[in-house]
Parts: C-alpha cells; sequence; structure tokens
C-alpha cells in the first residue's frame, strides 16, 4: 500500500471581523505587501471578485485570498511560496492593527491516490477496523476520520481529517487535511497578537505534519 | 528591537567566522543527481559546484525524498544584502529548514530570476529558492529565483500596544506570593 502525492494546499485562516470589499490586490499593493508584479486585473480572470460580502482573487501565480465578512484565508499551493505566505499574512495583520481576531487555523492538506480499488478499501481498513460492523452492515467502509488533540503542546489544538477526495480524472484518492487552530484569549483579541503567534509557530506546526505523516507512512509500510 | 524584528524573528543569529563561506554565485543553472539525492549548483567563478547533500536538507525534505519521489525537491535561502556594486550585489544567506552554513555569496542580476527588483539595497532582504518543482500541468521544472521582500513598517501604536500585551503577558506569569 503506497500513497502518491497528487496536490498540495497551506492555507491560513483567519476568524474576525473583517470588510470584504478592502482587500483588494491595490490595496494590498498600496500597503507595501505585494508587488505590482503580483497584481492580476486580466480581463479573462474568472475568480476575481471584490464585494461588501466577498472578495476573492489571486496574487500573482502564487496565492488565492478569499475573504468573508467573519474570514479571511490564504492559500498556496506550491511549498516554495510558504516563506511568502507567513510574510504575507503577517504583514496584512500589521496592517490591521484594530481587527478583532477571534482565532486562526495554519492548515496543510495533501491529496494522494492509493492507486487501485483494493488498497483504496485497506487504506481505509487500515485507519478503523471495519470488521465490527461486518454484521451490521453488507459493505462497510469508511467515510470520513477526524482525530482531534484536546491537550496539545503550547497554543495550538490540532485536528487531522482523512477523507475520499477527487483530483481530475485519477481514481482512488483520499485527502489528509492537518488543521492547527489557536483560540485568542477574548481580552487580547488583536491582530498584532495573531501576528506574532504565527511568526513564531507557523514552521512549527508544518514539521508537526510531516511527522504526522511520517508516522502513518511508517505503520502503513 | 523593531516590530518586523519581533514579528519575522529573522534568521539573525550571530556569524561565526568559521561558518561563514565565500562564494560566488553567478550562474543558477543546477542539477538534481538522483544518485546522489544532491543539489548542485555550478560556480562558474571559482570552477566548482556547491553541493547540498542530502544529510543538508530539512529533515522533512529529506523524508519526502525518502517516501515521496515525486514531491518538490528544494532549498531555499533568506539573504540580507550587504553590498550593490552596478550588476553585481553582495549578501549574506542563511538556510531556510535546512542544514546548512551560512555563507557570503555575490549575485549577478542579469543571470538570475529576480522579483521585486525595486527593493533591491544595502539591507533588503529576499528569498532565494533552487529547486525542482511541480507546474501548473503537473510536470516537473527546474527553477531559481530571487524574490525581495517588503520591509514591514509598523506604526508607533502598533509597537506599543505589542509591548503592553507582552508586558502583560510576562506579568500574568509571575506567581506572586499571598
Amino acid at each position: 500500500m503506497r500513497l502518491q502525492k497528487l496536490t498540495e494546499t497551506y492555507s491560513v485562516v483567519i476568524l474576525g471581523i473583517f470588510n470584504p470589499i478592502l482587500f483588494h490586490p491595490f490595496w494590498l499593493k498600496d500597503k507595501g505587501i505585494i508587488s505590482q508584479q503580483d497584481i492580476r486585473v486580466d480581463k479573462e480572470l474568472k475568480d476575481f471578485v471584490v464585494h461588501q460580502q466577498l472578495s476573492s482573487f489571486p496574487v500573482g501565480d502564487w496565492l488565492d485570498v478569499i475573504v468573508k465578512p467573519d474570514r479571511a484565508e490564504f492559500r498556496i499551493k506550491d511549498a516554495a511560496k510558504l516563506v511568502l505566505l507567513k510574510d504575507l499574512v503577517i504583514a496584512v495583520l500589521n496592517a490591521l492593527p484594530d481587527t478583532p481576531i477571534i482565532s486562526f487555523g495554519i492548515n496543510h492538506g495533501v491529496i494522494s491516490t492509493l492507486g487501485n480499488q483494493k488498497d483504496y478499501y485497506e487504506f481505509g481498513k487500515f485507519l478503523n477496523p471495519l470488521d465490527i460492523w461486518q454484521e451490521t452492515f453488507k459493505e462497510p467502509r469508511l467515510k470520513f476520520l477526524s482525530i482531534i488533540d484536546d491537550k496539545p503542546d503550547g497554543l495550538f489544538q490540532k485536528t487531522l481529517m482523512i477523507q475520499p477526495a477527487r483530483y481530475e480524472d485519477v481514481e482512488y484518492c483520499v485527502d489528509i487535511n492537518m488543521n492547527y487552530h489557536s483560540q485568542m484569549p477574548e481580552a487580547t483579541q488583536k491582530s498584532l497578537l495573531a501576528a506574532q503567534r504565527i511568526a513564531e509557530h507557523f514552521e512549527s506546526c508544518l514539521d508537526d505534519y510531516d511527522k504526522v505523516v511520517r508516522n502513518l507512512m511508517d505503520k502503513l509500510a | 528591537m523593531t516590530l518586523s524584528r519581533i514579528l519575522f524573528k529573522e534568521t539573525e543569529s550571530a556569524p561565526f567566522e568559521k561558518d561563514v563561506e565565500d562564494i560566488v554565485v553567478d550562474n543558477l543553472s543546477f542539477s538534481i543527481e538522483q544518485q546522489e539525492r544532491s543539489l548542485c549548483i555550478p560556480d562558474t567563478t571559482v570552477n566548482k559546484r556547491i553541493i547540498i547533500s542530502k544529510s543538508e536538507l530539512s529533515k522533512s525534505t529529506q523524508e519526502r525524498i525518502t517516501y515521496k519521489e515525486v514531491d518538490d525537491k528544494f532549498v531555499q535561502w533568506l539573504g540580507r544584502v550587504l553590498e550593490v556594486n552596478g550588476d553585481v550585489f553582495t549578501a549574506r544567506i542563511d538556510p531556510i529548514r535546512q542544514r546548512s552554513t551560512s555563507k557570503i555569496a555575490k549575485f549577478n542580476i542579469r543571470n538570475v530570476i529576480v522579483l521585486n527588483e525595486e527593493q533591491m539595497g544595502e539591507g533588503a532582504t529576499f528569498y532565494w529558492t533552487v529547486g525542482l518543482f511541480r507546474n501548473a500541468h503537473g510536470s516537473f521544472e527546474r527553477r531559481s529565483e530571487i524574490r525581495f521582500r517588503f520591509p514591514i513598517i509598523p506604526n508607533k501604536q502598533a509597537v506599543d500596544e505589542l509591548a503592553l500585551l507582552k508586558a502583560q503577558e510576562l506579568f500574568d506569569g509571575i506567581g506572586w506570593l499571598e
């Protein structure tokens, strides 16, 4: 049984109170967060929305920004851009010092394929024993697995989610997604404190994901 | 200490002389040697190659090479420009998430892909990324690029607020005797 990676995403999701219409590539440029080269306003661009309830646009060819009144998400697919993602999120939070931030999450998701039906089923069975359901289900299969760590080290609660996924025309795919969630203390829901936490813990969250996946791979082998 | 230093915690460890090597990075073409599993960057100026062995790659990158042959393979440095002289600039480069030593390197901007070039100047910081990357079509391509960072210039209110928050955090951490 072997997982072959197809694609991955990294994102930082911030929950707070935002004004989506503020988030525009020119605002980011004006604040010195992105360069002119990163602004894409070509007419062919289909994913460009800037509205009071939703802003969604790409930055260069490396970042997607999606902002709603209660949520801001910054997402990349290229691991080499992680350093830029971190810089950008910190700079955005720094540019909004009075914005209340309730919590934020650092996420890493990987879509892989098992390659064939047998291994796909065995992978689910490996993660969660299905034999106990044989008497009451005709063909029990694992649909979704979520593991939460309520007693993490430090400031982050981590949640692992594994579920079936789709990726182009490749079959037997699974999505292994980890969320590192940090709740801001009520008295200090400041964007700067969130920025500082991200600055200090961003890499350690990613290192932890690697440990979790390595452990899973070791068990699979 | 400025807010940007507090926030970024840049790789500002003291440059021990023994850890700093003088290199000239004039030609950024490179190759991945599958047999050695190492990145090789030809250094045309001194006719030698800088070899980043597998052991120098970050643990996570090593694991990826071991477990998933199809994964990205790259190394990355954080650079700080020390001197600009025409088309050539000298910088101190520190490894990011890989085991390697700090180096003093010279870059010729005519030979490298430079993004945000307008930020270039003495003291400017940049990321230098070299490796194999998957493109939008799913195939791998070699890439080497320098991207200058934008400085964060915090306002006074922001610095004051963060200082107060940290002070409160320290105060709350003190175990006062009744």
